[in-house]
């Protein structure tokens, strides 16, 4: 059975049983003071005429609602089973146009994709081409400038040391010279001692106290010779003791 | 002959003239002055230990020295001795060894007869002298030594230097 029907039989026997209830009350506050077995007849005929009053007109009730439900529900057969082929047609029309719109996007978006992926391509290639031919012009230019820089560098360089290996000579010439000089000096000067230590070391053993008398009684006739005990002695070495 | 005249006649350098001086004036002190016994020289010389050269010069002298000398005059004739020393021609000599006694004479003398008769020399022993001497007179030194000789003929030699090193 059809939920609609049962919930329409039910709601008719609830409304019949609540009828049967009021009229039992009725009745019984209606009715109260008299004898209780007149009134208990009369009652339950009442109640008996009314129940069955009632349970006909639940049974209209239930035959009309039954009949109604019964009504409905052929409807609702009628107008769920078109609808639902219409649904059908009407997917079946959308899952094509759907289908056809899907098929012709994919087409669509495979066909830009090649065709982004193939300007993409141009334009990377164009780009690498430009880019590689920017920096080969660059680093050419860059080469170019280096090797003028290195060139200028070099010069320059070169120019420098010379002049710095120039001066270096001239002063290493100049400290020879001084050196030379200070040393043919320290040479001049040594001459003497050399000399005096020669003859000393030769003589000095072999002299005698009366030799070394005798050398200065001579130093004294030389001295007198050169007229060292006059005011003026040419000749002399002389220096202020 | 003045007692001066007689000390420089026997003493050369300035030293020992000095010296003399004052052992005749401790003399004379203890001959005026002295208490006790009175001393001759010779006696007095030696008990004050003079060197030996000392006394042989100083008795060498002879009573002559003493003439002329009195109580009186002793201190001042000592004294202008002693300023009249410096008076005298000095010459400061520089040997290279130790003169003795003889070798101071020798030279005493030479100066004496040679520079001046009167001359006092003040001699100093310098190693450095070698071969010569060296003197200085009124403020001038004379180097009279094998370096000096050298450095005389500086020329010469470093001429003759150059040319053996120009053989070489």
């Amino acid at each position: 059975m059809d939920p609609i029907t049962v919930m329409v039989y039910f709601v008719a026997i609830l409304f019949a049983l609540q009828c049967v209830t009021f009229f039992m009350i009725l009745q019984m506050r209606l009715h109260q003071p008299r004898t209780f077995g007149s009134t208990l007849m009369e009652n339950k005929a009442k109640t008996n005429s009314v129940l069955r009053k009632a349970i006909e007109q639940a049974n209209k009730i239930l035959v009309t609602a039954e009949l109604k439900g019964i009504q409905l529900i052929s409807k609702q057969k009628l107008s769920g089973g078109e609808l639902t082929d219409q649904f059908n047609a009407h997917l079946a029309t959308i899952e094509k146009a759907l289908q056809d719109q899907l098929e012709r996007n994919v087409a669509h978006t495979e066909e830009a994709y090649n065709s982004f992926i193939t300007q993409s391509e141009e334009m990377i290639k164009t780009h690498i081409s430009q880019n590689q031919k920017a920096l080969e012009d660059k680093a050419e230019k860059m080469v170019v400038d280096t090797e003028g820089l290195l060139q200028k560098f070099t010069v320059e360089v070169e120019e420098k040391i010379k002049g710095e290996v120039a001066g270096e000579l001239e002063k290493a010439k100049h400290e020879i010279e001084v050196y030379k000089g200070e040393r043919m000096r320290v040479l001049d000067e040594r001459i003497v001692d050399i000399l005096e230590e020669v003859v000393r070391v030769t003589l000095d053993k072999k002299l005698t106290l009366a030799d070394q008398s005798d050398f200065v009684y001579k130093a004294l006739e030389q001295a007198k010779k050169d007229n060292a005990f006059g005011d003026k002695t040419p000749g002399a070495q002389k220096k202020a003791v | 002959m003045t007692p001066f005249e007689t000390i420089l006649k026997t003493s050369f350098v300035k030293a020992d003239v000095h010296r003399r001086i004052r052992v005749l004036r401790q003399f004379l002190e203890q001959k005026y002055y002295g208490r006790g016994e009175k001393l001759n020289l010779k006696e007095f010389l030696d008990k004050e230990k003079v060197s030996d050269t000392d006394k042989t010069v100083l008795a060498g002298w002879g009573p002559e020295i003493l003439e002329g000398i009195t109580k009186e005059n002793a201190y001042d004739l000592t004294d202008a001795m002693t300023d009249e020393i410096k008076e005298l021609p000095l010459i400061t000599l520089y040997i290279p060894f130790e003169p003795d006694e003889a070798s101071i004479q020798r030279i005493g003398t030479w100066f004496r007869e040679n520079v001046d008769k009167r001359t006092l020399v003040d001699i100093n022993v310098e190693a450095s002298v070698f071969g010569g001497c060296a003197f200085a007179q009124d403020g001038v030194y004379h180097d009279y030594s094998l370096r000096g000789l050298l450095s005389r003929h500086y020329q010469e030699i470093r001429t003759v230097f150059d040319q053996y090193a120009k053989q070489l």
